[in-house]
């Protein structure tokens, strides 16, 4: 089984876009949306949910207004600031709160409780593409890193059990935690980028996390005619650092009218030059 | 008056919105304007505003307490263990050996507290710095770029963007650029700003990502308003959306290929289009509008 994450460095440069695109040509595969925190694939791939799970990692608290002394020991404690001080009464700004549970287990009557956080749900749904694992987490969570574990383990699982080719992840922008996550242990990692000054800037900071992590790197430019300069630009980095480069896909607004219809590009324009791109960069990938 | 540009969804035009209000305020030359960049994973703002400030920084490093464990001294109770909620130690007893995971440490400070044997001290670990800088010309004095840099590989961004957030001055106006998300830098960038401006694309995935958004600032009961950006004159789902959800509506950008150029070169709107300059100094009269109504109802 081979683990291919579709990942940025900068947002909203077509990774859902694409994933969708290559659930549309992939065959005997298993799809995971990682990008927990803004995930849009379900809007393309329209799941049919199967069996969904709770998912809780860190159990946020409350304290107890009644029983509290006003000692401002959880106040002192707290390293997140979220614990407020309102004329010498404490709250706990659930937001801030990670969950790290010190001010509880500091607190000397027992004033603070844990209080049910459900941070999310995930789950396995059927699809016209194959299987898909998704979830929805509540807002303000952090530590979606964990999510993205559960979410990715169990695509994983079934992808191994049913003997699949591939796990195809549509993963998050950035390369914070949610990044690290998704790319842990996958073997090839498909890097979307635009045309464009930040663009490139944001991929160079990607491709040295992933160079970390030893995973073999691939780029694809999508909008790529903005600016073309940057466009041969990017390419030309690519090459000397020995990235493989997938292809180019031009600005087309059939995707955007696509995803009105809940289709993939494939779907709605397969005979589009785009679309005979995208079919390219996927026999590519196969390849790689 | 603190102004932060936010959006779920990645690549709205967060970036474009906050430098280029930024620049239209600060060429008008009434107020002090600082600019901070939030999103440290992956910071732009800077490509945008480079030649307008010094390249002379002043660079503060972030950094988080760790704990280190002094072998001789621990009893290997197994009670840091026990409260550390994330798994970031691992102890053998036997081998008298205790040690620390370092990028999963979120330097809660439990395991410190709970030693009894003063086995635990703490050490510096550089995440990320953050840098400071002046405003080039002698013209609106005093305004400040701030940007902060997560170190690669280490995971979490919250601290640095609260050190960041330290450098905030009361009483003058700041624009903050956030990162995508809802996750909790994004809170902690947004918890104590006046006004929020989120940026839409009108798509089917623009909308769904500005709903969250929305569910979210509504939680945190903050003000705000959307930009519609890449508009392309047709049917208009977020404009229906605000509408039925009484969100005002600050400004809508239409595609067009020449913005998309500029942005691509790292240029800014308002310095190639008076018109546009014009657009972004009326969104920020909206913004006061907005924010002085929020607060005549408070």
């Amino acid at each position: 089984m081979k683990q291919i994450a579709i990942i940025s460095g900068k947002g909203g440069t077509g990774k859902t876009s694409i994933t969708s695109a290559f659930a549309s040509l992939a065959k005997n595969s298993i799809y995971a949306d990682c990008d927990v925190n803004a995930s849009d694939l379900h809007i393309i791939m329209r799941p049919k949910v199967k069996e969904s799970f709770v998912f809780s990692f860190n159990q946020k608290v409350k304290i107890n207004q009644q029983e509290c002394i006003k000692c401002s020991i959880c106040f002192n404690v707290c390293r997140f600031n979220a614990v407020d001080r309102i004329r010498n009464n404490f709250y706990v700004r659930e937001f801030s709160c990670t969950g790290c549970d010190l001010c509880r287990k500091a607190c000397p009557v027992m004033a603070i409780e844990k209080i049910d956080n459900k941070a999310g749900e995930y789950f396995i749904s059927d699809t016209r593409f194959g299987q898909l694992v998704h979830s929805r987490l509540n807002v303000g969570e952090d530590y979606s890193d964990r999510l993205i574990d559960d979410v990715k383990s169990y695509a994983c699982n079934i992808a191994e059990e049913k003997k699949l080719d591939n796990l195809i992840i549509d993963g998050p922008p950035g390369i914070g935690c949610t990044t690290i996550s998704t790319i842990n242990g996958i073997d090839l990692a498909v890097l979307i980028t635009n045309s464009s000054k930040s663009s490139l800037h944001d991929l160079k900071r990607s491709l040295e996390l992933l160079k970390t992590h030893n995973i073999k790197a691939s780029v694809i430019i999508n909008k790529s005619n903005f600016n073309c300069n940057i466009t041969k630009e990017i390419e030309e980095y690519c090459l000397e650092n020995g990235i493989s480069f997938l292809g180019k896909i031009p600005y087309d607004r059939n995707f955007t009218y696509g995803m009105l219809e809940q289709k993939s590009i494939i779907e709605y324009a397969p005979f589009s030059a785009t679309s005979d791109i995208i079919r390219k960069i996927w026999e590519k990938i196969l390849k790689l | 008056m603190k102004i932060a540009i936010a959006s779920a969804k990645g690549g709205t035009g967060k970036t474009t919105i906050a430098t280029n209000l930024f620049e239209a305020l600060r060429l008008e030359g009434n107020f002090t304007v600082d600019f901070f960049d939030t999103n440290v994973g992956e910071p732009d703002a800077h490509l945008f505003l480079d030649n307008i400030y010094t390249e002379q920084t002043n660079k503060e490093v972030v950094n988080i307490k760790i704990p280190l464990f002094d072998k001789e001294k621990c009893t290997y109770c197994g009670k840091c263990l026990h409260y550390c909620e994330y798994d970031a130690i691992v102890m053998n007893k036997e081998d008298r050996n205790i040690y620390l995971i370092d990028n999963k440490c979120t330097s809660c400070g439990a395991c410190i507290y709970v030693c009894n044997d003063n086995a635990i001290t703490e050490i510096d670990k550089e995440i990320g710095i953050i840098n400071i800088r002046e405003n080039k010309s002698s013209d609106n004095q005093g305004s400040r770029f701030i940007d902060g840099y997560l170190n690669i590989g280490h995971p979490f961004v919250s601290p640095i963007v609260q050190s960041m957030k330290t450098k905030l001055i009361t009483g003058q106006i700041s624009i903050i650029d956030t990162a995508p998300g809802t996750s909790r830098a994004v809170v902690e960038a947004l918890y104590d700003v006046d006004y929020i401006v989120l940026v839409a694309e009108s798509s089917a995935f623009g909308l769904h990502d500005l709903q969250l958004m929305v569910k979210m600032l509504n939680e945190l009961r903050k003000g705000f308003g959307v930009v519609i950006n890449r508009y392309h004159g047709e049917h208009n789902i977020v404009q229906e959306y605000l509408e039925k959800a009484q969100i005002p509506l600050l400004m809508e950008i239409p595609f067009k290929m020449e913005y998309a150029r500029i942005y691509s070169e790292s240029e800014l709107l308002v310095n190639n289009n008076d018109d546009m300059r014009k657009k972004f100094l009326e969104l920020f009269e909206k913004i006061k509008s907005e924010y002085m109504l929020k607060a005549m109802y408070r």
